[in-house]
């Protein structure tokens, strides 16, 4: 979904929740911000993200111990800790407008991105259309027609919209993950339907393997061959030894031989190693088979429930 | 690469997500993405047992919405369902190629005796 806004001023600043989730791309000025600053996030260092924001606190409280995933998203995104916590203050800041009812159409305006539009007519105008909390087709079409979100996006824009504004008008002071994934504009799982995001990573998943198996039976296929040349060379070597046991040249053929089967040996154990990595990498694939299997089995029967219900 | 026909359903975004990831994947990668896939199955679950029970425990505008909700989660799961079928198609091929690898490597062992 795209926020038309020309207009947007600040750059990665968190001080006001405005500044993290003002006006930019997919309607989160977070994402806007932290593209523009980092270019594009692969989407697992976004989810890193996530991870440690989940539970409102930066290394510790109810997820955990964020210090492994804040490792990694700094050496990864060159992101500060302090940064994260900028991200954080800001978005606790917004939580307790929510939380406590202040601002709401403000703050709506903001997740929309809208908040920093500069012309103060369609300004409100916007707000008056926010008012009751709700965007119907028609009022997203009317912000079409104002040049605000592109037409095509009306509908999912109104959709979006209202799904968040209801989610952040729960009595809670948590918005959940697919909520504040909307919000930061990762939409991994906020902007993407589930079926989407699951095939996605499925196919990655696929192509992860794929790539493995493959890099692994070159990596078989070479060490074989090497296995391979020690083998004939060790072959050739026992064909030609000479007739006199005593004599300096057998005594030569011999340390050659052993030297000859020492590489043979370590090429041969080079060889059972990458097998038995290769076997690992095919029990792995099986275990996630079954895991595959096991959330198919989960869904069919959130699936069923949900038409039971449906039918009554 | 594999599955590229069921990657062309993706959103353009999610395509060249898919991309970048595999420029940038480590031997972490694969127990990563079993990982996030577990959560968001998880996730997702979770959010339509709250939807389920938000339906039965709400009335007059707020059932309907719950149940326009559980129409959309129906739709993504039967999209899911039919796209995971045929990601899922591919693993036996999978298979039997790192099988294949080590069958041959296998039969390749003949040591000279010394």
């Amino acid at each position: 979904m795209t926020i038309v806004n020309n207009n947007r001023a600040s750059d990665f600043q968190f001080e006001t929740f405005s500044d993290l989730v003002g006006a930019g791309e997919y309607g989160g000025g977070l994402s806007a911000s932290l593209r523009r600053k980092f270019g594009n996030l692969p989407p697992e260092l976004m989810i890193l993200l996530m991870r440690i924001l989940e539970d409102g606190q930066i290394n510790g409280g109810p997820d955990g111990d964020d210090t492994k995933d804040i490792a990694k998203l700094k050496k990864e995104a060159c992101i500060s800790t302090s940064e994260l916590h900028q991200i954080n203050s800001a978005f606790q800041g917004f939580l307790s407008n929510w939380s406590t009812g202040h601002g709401s159409v403000e703050a709506y305006m903001s997740i929309l991105g809208l908040d920093e539009l500069q012309d103060e007519t369609l300004k409100s105008q916007i707000a008056q259309m926010l008012m009751d909390g709700y965007v119907t087709s028609d009022e997203a079409m009317k912000l079409a027609e104002l040049g605000v979100i592109d037409k095509a996006d009306a509908d999912a824009f109104a959709e979006s919209a209202n799904w968040v504004m209801a989610d952040g008008n729960k009595p809670t002071s948590s918005l959940s993950r697919e909520a504040k994934e909307y919000m930061f504009g990762i939409g991994i799982t906020g902007q993407y339907s589930f079926g989407d995001t699951m095939l996605m990573l499925m196919l990655l998943m696929m192509q992860l393997f794929q790539k493995r198996i493959e890099d692994m039976s070159s990596a078989v296929a070479e060490a074989q061959l090497k296995a391979d040349v020690s083998a004939a060379k060790y072959r050739a070597l026992l064909a030609n030894a000479p007739a006199d046991r005593e004599s300096d040249d057998y005594a030569a053929w011999s340390r050659e031989k052993e030297a000859l089967k020492m590489d043979m040996d370590h090429d041969d154990d080079e060889v059972q190693q990458l097998m038995a990595e290769l076997k690992r990498v095919m029990d792995k694939y099986d275990t996630l088979e079954k895991m595959f299997q096991g959330i198919l089995d989960q869904i069919g029967a959130s699936e069923r429930a949900m038409a039971q219900k449906m039918d009554s | 690469m594999i599955g590229q026909n069921l990657q062309k359903k993706l959103p353009e975004d999610l395509q060249g997500a898919v991309g970048q990831y595999m420029e940038q994947a480590t031997d972490d990668s694969i127990d990563e993405v079993a990982v996030e896939i577990a959560q968001q199955a998880t996730g997702f679950i979770d959010r339509v047992n709250e939807t389920l029970q938000r339906y039965e425990s709400s009335d007059g505008t707020e059932r309907d919405e719950a149940r326009a909700e559980l129409f959309a989660r129906l739709r993504d799961i039967r999209n899911f369902k039919a796209n995971a079928q045929q990601v899922l198609a591919v693993m036996p091929d999978l298979k039997k190629r790192c099988a294949t690898v080590l069958a041959k490597s296998d039969r390749k062992r003949k040591r000279p005796a010394a």
